[in-house]
Parts: structure tokens; C-alpha cells; sequence
């Protein structure tokens, strides 16, 4: 289990993580997500133990993360901008990993197979997915018990998205691991995550099981012969788009309640579609202010 | 900790090889075409010439040129060893791995010096083959501790320059800061020494600490493979040492000593953040900039515009630490403070 306690982190005089807590269970798929600056890539690295933390801890199974070489162990860290050398192949890369972790040769050369890299190719002629692909491939093929992704689908084809995700998921179901994951593609992270968290301002607004906050949120689409405006509506909408005479509606709370209220306002017709990660997610960053 | 060591020497051993390979060629191309001795017309000790006779006076025995080659390669293979910790990108994959940051830092200290001490020994090697292969007059005895004290002096100054590069955040103000320090403390020692000999009338004490009344390389980091390169030389050459002044010596020694003390002390503070951001290390700009300005306004006398350039110089130096032309409250502070300073310590020469 990865433990935050009041976590805070700042650069020079600027404060990038503020009093963070957060738990991510064990064999957990945990999608972090947030807006640019938000402070995902500063949580992650801190997890990884690049970074030490300004006050508050880190702990994976109890045990502190900075400097601790047996967590680390356990520990593999996909930053967005993964480092390479100037000349270095995918196989002179999975030298560094052999020298520090557990590598599992099929499973590097399974995937260099299925994303039909060329392993002994110097990366730097390679597409910025095809550099991520190589990555994916090390990641996985070290086998950690936590794995730590940032912004972990960018640059990847569909295709590559779809081999990354199964890689993850046979991971967690044969190792029990368990993967944090910083994206923007919320629709992937949907997917495969159970869990989640979004950051904003250093720490974090909304945190949980990702299907309980998805059911706790009701999208409504309903068609007046008025006009209808955000203040008609006597609750609280996360979400308010109008089209014509066609509303569409993203609302906390009871469910059949919010039908019911919708239904008195005498609409030609009104049916619920079903939430996705993405909606809910731009819902609570509208609450936060960002957008309008 | 062997896998690691193992991982990083495949990794640089096609640097060293290409390393290896260029000191070869040079040293082989330079002792084919250095000149090892010279013939002077002989003298009786009356002052006649002796006819069909001639003095041998031999040269360095290429010391000069194995000194700076081992010189150029600390400087060279400590950057290149350590500049990962001056990219985000670098610092994240290093700092992450499960190696504690001493150990890291140790197995690139190890695997720098096999890329400076293998190019060396190949270069030196080969040159004293190419010695013994020509005609020449040395005493070739002196070769063997020759190699033995570059190669203690080459970690000194190894140790210190890669100290010194690493208290910088980037490339460019690790390179700044390499070449700042080489030159401060003789620059230092330089008006110390006229300011005792001449405000306090301690020249005998001015003479310990420079024996001519001129800058040279004696307080530099390189200036104890220097001394003892122009013993080696001397012995080379005579089979006798006349002098040998021991302050460059015990100055690199000690430099070096304290440097590979604190490089690896100070690796506690190491921050991951740093990287790419400004270099604000004690051991950088803040004092390099005052200290220059300082000692350049007191050595160069009350003329007002060299005054005004070096205060300019200054202002540019704090523009390149700050990478900004404005500058914050204390830097103006600093630079008029260094600035009055050199002017009180003119009297002092």
C-alpha cells in the first residue's frame, strides 16, 4: 500500500504540493489526474524518491521511500520525458534495468515483438510513441510491485494503447501490483483504473473508488419547448450545456431524486446517459473555478 | 553494486575506447616528432671552442605533454561523467533506480577514472616506447615514479574539478565555475603576497608563498602536476634535482583531498530539483563574481576605467548566475560591496 501524510513540496519559495494525503491500495489501478501544474508529476516523483519530500511522508508497506534502496527495489518509475542516451538501443537501455531489477527477458522481448520495435536500433531515430513504446516495454518487463506512470499513454497509437493497458492488467493480475497513473486521456484511464485522485493546487479535491464516484454523478439530457436557463434548475449543476432547447446536465447527488426534479419542469423528453471519467472530471474542475 | 559498475563501464566503453585510441595517436605523433635533446657547440672552460664537439642539452622528455593530456582528461571526463545530474530528464532515471546516491556517484568516480588513468597509461606507455626507440640521453630510470606521481596528482585534480562541476546546475555554469576556480586562489596568493611585502614588510614570508614576485601556476589546482612534472623533467634531463619548491605540491594535495571529502560529504544536499535551475551554490557565482571583482579592482589600481569595466564585467557576471538582466537587491548589494572592497585593499599593494 502507497501511504502520503501530509505531504508538501515546494520549488525555491513556490509550494507545489500542499499538506497531501492520499492512500492508493495494494494491486490498486490508480489514475491521478489534474489540470497542467496541477502537481502530478512533482507527487510522482516524489513517490519514485527522486525527490525528497519538504515535510510529511511517503510510505510504501510502512516503509519510507527517499534514499531507501529495498523500497526502490519495488519501485519503477516511468517519468513523461524518459531519459536516453545520445546512442543507446532499447537493448542498451534494458542493461541499466537488468543491473537493478528482476528483468523478465520474455516479457521485454514479447513486447518489443508486438510494438515490432528494433531492439538494437539507437532510439533517437525513433517516433516519440515508438520512444514510449520501448519504455512501456522496460517498465513492464522489470515486473515491480508498483509502478508509477507518468502521463503514461501519450505519444502511443490506439493500438499500442490497447497492448499497454493489457500489460498492465496482466501485471496486477500476476503480481498483485499496483500502477499509479498520470494522464489526460481520462477515457483510458477509465479503462483500466479502480481508483482515483485529482489534484488540484497541490493537493487533493476528489479522491476514491472510481465507479462509486461515477454512480454518485447523474448525466441528464433533456429538450424544453422554453427557454431554459443554468438557474431554472433548483440544484447545483457540475455541468450545463445548452443546445437550441436541448439541456444537458451533469448533477451530484440521488439520482432519482434529480429525475424527479428535472420531470416537474415539464420537459418534451429527458434521459440519463452514462458519466465517464472525462465529464467528471471537467465537472469538479468547473467547481474549482477553472472553467465557465 | 558489480552490476552497476559492469552496466556503466559497457555503457562507456566506446568513449573510452575512442578516448584511448586519440591520446595514442597524439602521444604517438608528438614523441615521433618532439625534439629530445639538442646539440650546443662544446666550450673549454676557458671559454674555446672545442671544435667537432658537441654539449647535449635534452628536453622535457615529453612530461610537458603527458601532463597536459592528463590535465585535459580529468577536466573532459569529469564533465562528462556527471553532467546527467544537470538534466531533469537524466536526474529522474538515475535518482530513481534502487542505488543509494553515494553509491551512484561512487561508480561514476570509478569508472571517470579508468576513463582518464587507461588513455593516460596507453599515451604514456606508448610515448616511452617511442623514447626508447630514438636517440636519446635521459635517465630513463626517472619515467616509471614520474607516472606513479601524475597518476596520485590526476586524482587530485580529478577529484577537484569534478567537485567543483558539480556544484552547478548546467552545463555552462559548471564549465564557468571550473574555469573560475582554476585561477582564484593564485590570483589570491598573488596579492596576499604584495600586500605583505609591501603594507607589511613581510617579503621573506611573501617569498614562501611565491617565489618570484609574478602570477604562475603554483597555487592551481594543476599546479602540483606542473611542479612535479617540471622536477621529473629536471631529473630526466640531469639525473639531479637542484630545488624543488613543495607549495604547489601541498596545495594540490590538499585541494584535491578536501575536494573528494566534500564531493562526496555534500551529496546528502543533493537535490533532484536542482537540475536545470540556477546555480546558487556557495561554491559558484555567489562567490566567484565578488571575489574576482574584489581582487581585480585591488590588483589593477585607481584607474577609473578599468574600474568602470570591471564593475561591467561584474554586472554581466551576475547577468549569466541570474540568467536575467535584472538583478536582485543583494546582487547590486554584492557588487558594490566587492567593488568598495577592492578599492580599500588597493592601498594594501
Amino acid at each position: 500500500m502507497i501511504e502520503v501524510k501530509g505531504l508538501k513540496k515546494g520549488y525555491d519559495k513556490k509550494a507545489v504540493l500542499v499538506d497531501m494525503n492520499l492512500r492508493v491500495q495494494s494491486g490498486a489501478v490508480f489514475g491521478l489526474v489534474g489540470i497542467n501544474g496541477a502537481g502530478k508529476s512533482t507527487l510522482l516523483r516524489t513517490l519514485a524518491g527522486v525527490l525528497k519530500a519538504d515535510a510529511g511522508e511517503v510510505l510504501f508497506d510502512g516503509e519510507k521511500v527517499y534514499e531507501n534502496v529495498a523500497v526502490k527495489r519495488e519501485i519503477f518509475f516511468l517519468p513523461d520525458d524518459p531519459y536516453y542516451d545520445t546512442n543507446v538501443t532499447a537493448e542498451g537501455l534494458a542493461d541499466l534495468y537488468r543491473a537493478f531489477y528482476e528483468f523478465d527477458e520474455a516479457v521485454f522481448d514479447g513486447f518489443v515483438t508486438e510494438f515490432s520495435l528494433e531492439k538494437n536500433k539507437p532510439i533517437r531515430n525513433f517516433s516519440k510513441g515508438m520512444k514510449r513504446q520501448v519504455f512501456v516495454a522496460l517498465a513492464l518487463a522489470c515486473r515491480p510491485k508498483y509502478l508509477l506512470l507518468d502521463e503514461a499513454f501519450d505519444g502511443l497509437d490506439p493500438l499500442a494503447r490497447l497492448i499497454f493497458k493489457r500489460g498492465l492488467i496482466e501485471l496486477v493480475e500476476e503480481k498483485g501490483s499496483t500502477v499509479v497513473i498520470s494522464s489526460h486521456s481520462l477515457r483510458e484511464l477509465e479503462d483500466i483504473c479502480d481508483s482515483y485522485a485529482i489534484l488540484d493546487g497541490g493537493s487533493i479535491t476528489s479522491s476514491g473508488d472510481l465507479n462509486e464516484a461515477l454512480a454518485g454523478v447523474c448525466k441528464l439530457q433533456a429538450a424544453f419547448s422554453g427557454e431554459v436557463r443554468e438557474e431554472d434548475f433548483d440544484f447545483p449543476c457540475l455541468l450545463f450545456e445548452k443546445t437550441g432547447r436541448v439541456v444537458r446536465i451533469v448533477v451530484k447527488g440521488d439520482r432519482e431524486e434529480i429525475v424527479k426534479k428535472v420531470g416537474a419542469m415539464e420537459p418534451i423528453f429527458v434521459e440519463e446517459i452514462d458519466v465517464d471519467f472525462e465529464e467528471l472530471f471537467v465537472s469538479e474542475i468547473k467547481n474549482r473555478g477553472y472553467l465557465r | 553494486m558489480k552490476k552497476y559498475l559492469r552496466y556503466e563501464l559497457k555503457k562507456n566503453r566506446n568513449a573510452l575506447i575512442v578516448l584511448t585510441v586519440l591520446c595514442a595517436l597524439i602521444a604517438g605523433v608528438v614523441m615521433v616528432n618532439i625534439n629530445l635533446f639538442s646539440r650546443w657547440p662544446a666550450y673549454t672552460e676557458s671559454g674555446v671552442r672545442v671544435e667537432g664537439e658537441y654539449r647535449i642539452v635534452n628536453g622535457d622528455g615529453g612530461l610537458s605533454f603527458f601532463c597536459m593530456t592528463l590535465a585535459l582528461l580529468c577536466v573532459f571526463v569529469a564533465v562528462y561523467q556527471y553532467a546527467f545530474k544537470m538534466k531533469k530528464r537524466s536526474v529522474d532515471a538515475f535518482y530513481a533506480l534502487p542505488i543509494r546516491k553515494e553509491k551512484l556517484y561512487f561508480g561514476k568516480t570509478l569508472i571517470g577514472l579508468l576513463m582518464v588513468f587507461i588513455p593516460y597509461t596507453v599515451a604514456y606507455l606508448l610515448g616511452i616506447t617511442i623514447v626508447l626507440c630514438r636517440e636519446n640521453y635521459f635517465h630513463l630510470g626517472w619515467y616509471l615514479p614520474y607516472y606513479f606521481a601524475s597518476v596520485g596528482l590526476g586524482v587530485c585534480l580529478y577529484f577537484f574539478y569534478a567537485f567543483i562541476f558539480t556544484r552547478a546546475n548546467t552545463l555552462v555554469d559548471g564549465l564557468v565555475f571550473m574555469l573560475g576556480w582554476s585561477f582564484l586562489f593564485e590570483l589570491a596568493t598573488y596579492f596576499i603576497c604584495g600586500a605583505l611585502s609591501e603594507s607589511f614588510g613581510l617579503s621573506a614570508l611573501a617569498e614562501i608563498l611565491h617565489e618570484r614576485g609574478y602570477m604562475d601556476f603554483e597555487y592551481m589546482a594543476i599546479g602540483g602536476l606542473i611542479s612535479v612534472e617540471t622536477a621529473f623533467a629536471r631529473l630526466l634531463a640531469s639525473g639531479t634535482l637542484a630545488s624543488f619548491r613543495p607549495q604547489a605540491l601541498l596545495f594540490s594535495l590538499l585541494c584535491g583531498g578536501a575536494a573528494a571529502s566534500l564531493f562526496f560529504l555534500l551529496l546528502k544536499k543533493e537535490k533532484a530539483e536542482n537540475a536545470e535551475q540556477i546555480s546558487s551554490s556557495l561554491w559558484g557565482y555567489r562567490t566567484l563574481i565578488p571575489a574576482y571583482l574584489t581582487l581585480c579592482v585591488a590588483l589593477t589600481g585607481n584607474d577609473p576605467l578599468l574600474n568602470i569595466v570591471l564593475l561591467a564585467a561584474g554586472f554581466v557576471g551576475y547577468v549569466v548566475y541570474r540568467r536575467s538582466v535584472r538583478l536582485k537587491v543583494a546582487d547590486w548589494i554584492s557588487l558594490a560591496a566587492s567593488f568598495l572592497a577592492g578599492l580599500l585593499l588597493m592601498g594594501l599593494i
